[in-house]
């Protein structure tokens, strides 16, 4: 029996093999993603010897990126982690499990597994990815511009704990402020801290760092920008040109 | 997650589009796949659609054209739309008769799935409407009713073969 029919007698008969190119099989296996698409998964000789190679082919980071990139440190380091723990090899996109014969079952239950935890990246979005633009900003701001002696968590005004911003760069004529802003609530906050100190007269230069320009309404766009006095539209955007910009404020 | 009805979903992609952030002149090869994007907005700027084009670099007959739609004032993106290859098997495992079909498919949002918590576009429908990606992606640019994709892919805009329902 080859390894193809008994991976099909292991599945119960339930599976079928279709070629895709020569000398890559797709598996048609009942593994669906959350869309009702199959998953895609191919079978071909590995360049280890004597072994079966149980892979995508770029598949999963494709679907993936549709709506959610792998642009940052912090979500690269976290995918690296995923696969890594699920036994799971990358190849310029190419996920893959390097297995022998006689593992080739388990090997495909092992990487459709994966697939399904790295396609689920997306939906961390809302929840992780929010703490990890802080956390991108925050290490940012702190090595990288160093130079400039960042205040983090500064109170603009002596005692009020109410009206914090996240970072201050101090040098006359005027500071400035840094706010990182990424849903309604963080937009709101900055603006009424921005507009608490124009009312008390403080002479500082305001601005904000979104995650995205996705991320907020009309409304709030709207009372955001008549508070700031820059704003840059992305973390990547900040990386570009915010030391420039800073160079131009601080002199 | 966003509630939207059929007519809403219906609309939002029926609805005069402009571009205002025009595509890359070529895809950009990026671990595995040939990617470009878009973003668009509704004429009164309203609305705003991302849109994600993908081929695989390794099997052509895989790739996606899709319309993405953010929800104003929250954290949501849905798929409202997106044109696949042939690339393996799909199930609209929540008919009543589910249906698996392995061939050219388009995924449509669907409210009852939403109102569900699922992803809306679980639903995909077997088209005829184009047999590449090339023509997938005219098929999307012209049914998404983006005005102006003609300057942003001319090689597409260049008359079909297949003019009409399949015949030359």
């Amino acid at each position: 029996m080859n390894a193809l029919e008994e991976l099909k007698h292991q599945f119960n008969d339930r599976v079928s093999f279709r070629e895709k190119r020569p000398g890559i099989t797709q598996l048609v296996a009942p593994f669906y993603h959350e869309d009702g698409d199959m998953l895609d998964i191919f079978i071909e000789k590995s360049p280890s010897k004597n072994k079966l190679r149980v892979c995508d082919h770029g598949m999963t980071l494709m679907r993936l990126s549709y709506s959610y990139e792998l642009n940052t440190s912090n979500k690269e380091r976290i995918f690296q982690k995923i696969i890594a723990e699920n036994g799971v090899n990358e190849d310029n996109g190419n996920l893959f499990i390097d297995t022998v014969k006689g593992s080739l079952y388990v090997a495909i239950l092992q990487f459709a597994q994966a697939i399904a935890k790295v396609s689920n990246m997306r939906h961390w979005r809302r929840e992780v990815v929010r703490n990890l633009f802080f956390e991108d900003l925050e290490t940012y701001v702190e090595t990288e511009m160093a130079s400039y002696h960042p205040q983090k968590s500064y109170q603009p005004i002596s005692g009020d704990a109410d009206h914090i911003v996240d970072f201050c760069f101090n040098s006359r004529p005027r500071p400035v402020y840094l706010i990182g802003v990424n849903n309604e609530r963080t937009a709101r906050l900055a603006t009424i801290t921005y507009q608490h100190l124009i009312i008390k007269k403080q002479h500082f230069v305001g601005t904000v760092v979104l995650e995205s320009t996705d991320a907020l309404g009309k409304r709030d766009w709207n009372r955001l920008l008549s508070a700031v006095d820059k704003t840059f539209p992305s973390l990547d955007d900040f990386r570009e040109h915010g030391k420039e910009y800073l160079n131009r404020e601080l002199v | 997650m966003a509630t939207l009805t059929q007519q809403q979903i219906d609309d939002l992609i029926a609805c005069r589009k402009v571009i205002v952030e025009p595509p890359r002149k070529e895809m950009t090869e990026e671990r595995g796949s040939r990617r470009n994007d878009m973003r668009l907005t509704s004429e009164d700027r309203a609305h705003v659609f991302p849109v994600f084009m993908r081929i695989n670099s390794t099997f052509q007959e895989n790739f996606s054209a899709g319309l993405d739609y953010i929800v104003p004032g929250e954290r949501d993106r849905i798929c409202l739309l997106r044109c696949n290859g042939p690339h393996g098997e799909h199930v609209n495992e929540f008919l009543d008769e589910p249906d698996h079909h392995v061939t050219y498919h388009i995924h449509t949002a669907k409210a009852e799935l939403l109102e569900q918590q699922k992803l809306p576009e679980r639903y995909a429908d077997i088209t005829k409407e184009y047999a590449t990606f090339e023509e997938a992606l005219r098929y999307f640019l012209k049914r998404c009713n983006i005005a102006g994709w003609e300057e942003h892919f001319p090689a597409i805009a260049r008359r079909s073969l297949f003019d009409g329902k399949g015949k030359p």
